[in-house]
Order: C-alpha cells, then structure tokens, then sequence
C-alpha cells in the first residue's frame, strides 16, 4: 500500500489525540463536577457518587 | 436464486425486527419536549459513541468510499475521507466549550442564537442557520435513501421505486421516536456495521489472492472501471491526486474535515451529552471504531477492483458492493454484508431526519412563532414533519445525483461555509459578535456555491478552492464587523467562557429557550 498515502491518513486521524487529551486533562484539572472533573482520572467521565 | 432470496429476506426481516425494538426502547425513554430534541441533555458516553459512530458511517461512505476508490483509487483517501477523521480530530475543540453551559441550546442554530443574539425575541440567525440544515439535510437522506434502494432492488428484484419506500417507512419510525430512539437504535447499528464489514472485508481479501497480490493487481490495473468507460491510466489508482488537480483536493479536504467538523448534527450531539468530558472523549473512542469500519471499506474497495476490473451490467460504480456481495461471497455473509450497509444508511439518515425536522419545527416555527406552543403539540408536529421531509427526500431518490461521495462533500462545504466561524472563532473569540455571525451565514455559503457554479464552467480558475473562498470571504467580512460593532453581550460569551453564570445571564437563556426553569432537571 503506497505509504505517503497512509502516512496521511494516520496523520489525519490520529492527531487529535494530543489535543484531545490535553483537553481532557484541562477538565479533570477543572474538579467541576458537572463538566465531569475531579472524576480521579481524566478517562474517568464523571465522579462516582457517594454510598453511605 | 429463489434460496438468495429467502436468506437475503430472512437476514433483513431480522434486521429491521431487532431495530424496531431497540427504537421501541428509546421512545419509552422519551418524555417531554428536551428528551426528544436533546436526550435530555443526559446522552451517557457509549450511547453518544454508538450514535456518533454509526451516523458518521453513512450511506456515503459504506458505498461511496469503496466506490470512489473502484473508479480513481487512493485518491478518495486524500480527497476526502482522510479529511473526515481530520474533522473527528479537530471536534475536542467544539466540544470543549459547547458542552461548557450548565443549559446549553437544544439545536445548533439555537447556539447561533444564544451565542449571538441572546436577547432577540425571534431569531434570524437560529430560522438562517436551520435552513441551511433543512436543505442540507435533503440532500443528505435522500443519498442514505438511493443506497438502500440500490440494495433491496438487486437483491430481491422489486422495482427501486418501491424499494426506495420500504426503507422510508423503518426511517420514520426510528426517527420519529425522537433523540433516544435514535441513539438506542444507533448501538445496535454500529454493531451491525463494524462486525458484517470486517467480515466482508475478510472474505473479499482472500478473494483477490491475500494483501500482497491484492495491491499488486490493483496498482496495474487499466480497464475502464465502467462499461464504455474511458481506461484508467496506468499508475492513476495509487496516485494522492488521482485525476483531480491539487486545488480541488485541497478544496474537498478542507470541505470535509473543517466543513465535517462544523456539520449541524455533530455540534449538536455535542451540546446533548451528559458533560463535556464526555462531549470531548466520544470524537475520540469513536475515531478507532469508525477506523477499523473504513480499513474494512478500502479493501473492500481495493479488492474490488483486483476482482472485478470492470462494472458489469451498465452500472455506475456506486453498485460495486451489492454486486460484491451478492455474486463474490458466501450468501449468508453476503446478506449480512448488506444489512451492514442498510444499518449505516439507517443510522445515518433518522438522525439527519430528525435534525432536518428540527430545523423547521423547532428553530424556525417556534423561534418565529410570537406566541409559545405546547410541548406535546411540537412532538407531535415534529413527527408529521418527519413524515413529509421523508417523503420528500424519497421522492428526490428517484432521481439521484451519479456519484454519492462527491455529493456528500459539497453539502459539507455548504454547511461549513455557514458554521466553521461562528464555532471555530466565535467559541474561542468573544469579540466575534452578530453582525458577524449573519455576514458569515450569507456571504460564506453564496460565496460557496457561486464560486462552484464558476469554477465548475471554466469561468473562473480554479487555484482556489470555492470553499477557500466561502470561508475567505466570511472570516474577513466577520473580522471587520466585529471591530465595527460592539461585541455580544454578557448573556451571549458568559456560558461558553465562564463555569458561573450570573442570574442575568440564566434569565436571559431561560427567556430564549421559551422556559421558567431549566428544561431537564
């Protein structure tokens, strides 16, 4: 399979990850728990809730 | 032949039983006016990722990828579909201020209104932005339609006419059950399609001799890829530019990844997500499902072309798949292959109709309306309006446009022209103000479809690209007019800047959305 070709498209799909996960981070960071921060991790979507 | 049939008809029964239940699911789960537009703004991360997922993988692409790489090879990876997961990549940066309000808009014209113009008792931004999407949209069903249709009609031999309608009728159920039957069923339909694609994808790999020997017969390929065709020339199907000059494909590139990105029904999505981690992360997890979808579709496309040199019978290249999986595979494989193809089409096209509904009954109707209509009453136009669009996009099927892919790229060029800046810019700039936002709805889109228009008659050189020109045209006139006048007000960059709102600003919105308390708690 010609190279450039697939060079592009991985470019292409997989650059947003570097952002994305910059931005992800940004969030976790935030620790507002509505936009789904303070969850413990960034790949974590939201805080579990608290069982008493 | 008569066993094809049964087996065909018994692999598409199933399918369209199993997607009737799981759509029956989502219209229990749908209960006042915001459920129905915006999930409730409560869509959790695997129902946004099902959805996003398999509305991303169109009729478009399951028949128009394979297609375009049949007829001018790898070409339909630079031109377009590289620029597609470019746009899944450029969506964290929407997401992560669309998603930022504790009450974000219901629809994506809705945010041109809050963002812009918060205070308008009627909108001309959010009825500007909701036609482009209802034309937009037009276009784009009766594209999921046409690929259906092709699929019934080969299959089982009724005529495409009324082929075309019996898909029409399982479109209007699922879309009619509002945002959570279209999510629900969504899941269900990207499981379809990532499963029966891989395997289509298998069986024509072995087919064309394994990997080595299918690009090698590929890349020598020079028969006319249709009957009466002009020949390939040697070398053309490997090419990045194909038969196309640079300046188109930077033209198609950019129309589908800044125009894919800034489509209506991603940012949309985006706003009805349960938070905006979750907005962020679904473009993202989605990328690797819809990743191994499209490595599927280019062998599919590629083997294709090693196997089958020429489309027999007098067809376009568009029914390269039905003929692949009906006359090159096992039956029953191949009739999964096909409720694959049905399933993308399905998933793409009741989230568009739904969207295109929308745009007329909720940010056109109810935007304009001076007095306020009831909640149940708009469900239920909302639904007879999915019943005629449909129609109307069925009816528009019967005669359809030659090559899907080059289509759907212009109806993204379209809708980017309208919402690149007032999303790209005008989330991340708080100067860029209404008067700004109206000269990039106007200008950006005719500016687009002018240029096309010349360039496709020769009439004007084609160096740069319509879309280059819609979006050039746009950002200047926006730049000048947001230092001309003064920026939005408080009400309209508070949410997408601030975690806080002040009670102002929450009056403000409640008042635009038509509501006393916020719609979902």
């Amino acid at each position: 399979m010609p190279f450039k070709t697939v060079l592009f498209w991985a470019v292409c799909m997989f650059s947003g990850y570097i952002w994305g996960f910059y931005l992800l981070w940004k969030v976790e960071k935030s620790g507002v728990k509505r936009w789904g921060g303070g969850a413990g991790s960034m790949f974590r979507m939201e805080s579990k809730p608290n069982n008493r | 032949m008569h066993y094809n049939t049964l087996m065909y008809g018994f692999i598409f029964i199933a399918y369209f039983a199993l997607l009737t239940w799981f759509g029956h699911i989502g219209y229990k789960k749908s209960k006042g006016l915001t459920d129905f537009v915006a999930g409730g703004f409560n869509i959790g991360l695997w129902v946004s990722i099902g959805m996003f997922s398999a509305t991303w993988v169109s009729a478009a692409s399951v028949i128009g990828f394979p297609s375009m790489t049949y007829q001018v090879g790898l070409c339909s990876i630079t031109a377009i579909y590289a620029g597609y997961f470019f746009a899944n990549s450029l969506m964290p940066f929407l997401a992560n201020k669309l998603r930022m309000p504790e009450l974000p808009a219901r629809t994506i014209p809705e945010y041109l209104r809050f963002r812009f113009e918060p205070h308008a008792k009627r909108s001309g931004l959010q009825a500007l932005g909701a036609l482009s999407m209802l034309l937009g949209y037009l276009a784009y069903v009766m594209i999921q339609i046409k690929a259906v249709g092709i699929i019934i009609a080969t299959i089982t031999g009724i005529p495409y006419f009324f082929a075309v309608f019996i898909f029409l009728i399982f479109l209007i159920y699922t879309a009619s059950g509002g945002m959570w039957s279209v999510g629900i069923s969504d899941l269900f339909n990207t499981v379809v399609i990532v499963v029966t694609l891989v395997i289509a994808a298998g069986v024509l790999l072995h087919n064309a001799g394994g990997w080595d020997q299918m690009w090698s017969t590929f890349s020598a390929v020079s028969t006319a890829p249709v009957e009466g065709g002009k020949p390939t020339p040697p070398g053309q199907l490997t090419s990045m530019l194909g038969p196309y000059s640079l300046s188109f494909v930077i033209g198609l590139f950019i129309a589908s990844s800044f125009g894919g990105a800034a489509a209506p029904h991603w940012l949309g999505r985006m706003q009805m997500v349960k938070n905006r981690k979750i907005a962020i992360a679904t473009p993202l997890y989605s990328q690797l499902i819809i990743g191994a979808i499209f490595a599927a579709l280019l062998i599919i496309g590629v083997a294709g072309r090693a196997i089958l040199p020429t489309i027999p019978g007098g067809h376009d290249t568009d029914w390269l798949l039905p003929i692949l999986f009906t006359q090159h595979m096992p039956i029953f494989i191949g009739g999964l292959a096909l409720a694959g193809v049905m399933a993308a089409a399905m998933s793409t096209a009741n989230g568009m109709l739904l969207h295109q509904a929308l745009a007329l009954n909720y940010d056109i109707i109810r935007n304009l309306k001076k007095e306020k209509i009831d909640d149940e009453k708009m469900i239920k136009w909302n639904r007879i309006i999915i019943v005629l669009l449909g129609v109307a996009a069925t009816a528009l099927a019967l005669n359809p446009p030659k090559l899907i892919a080059i289509v759907g790229a212009l109806v993204f060029g379209f809708w980017g022209c309208t919402y690149i800046l007032p999303t790209f810019v005008g989330l991340y700039w708080k100067r860029f103000n209404k008067q700004a936002a109206y000269w990039v709805s106007i200008a950006g889109p005719l500016t687009f479809v002018v240029t096309n228009k010349l360039i496709k008659a020769k009439m004007m050189s084609d160096i740069i690209p319509d879309m280059v020109w819609g979006l050039g045209v746009g950002i200047i006139g926006a730049v000048i007019l947001s230092y001309m006048f003064s920026p939005s007000p408080k009400a309209g960059w508070e949410p997408y800047w601030e975690e806080k709102v002040s009670e102002d600003t929450k009056k403000t919105i409640l008042a635009a959305m038509r509501e006393v308390s916020h719609p979902a708690k």
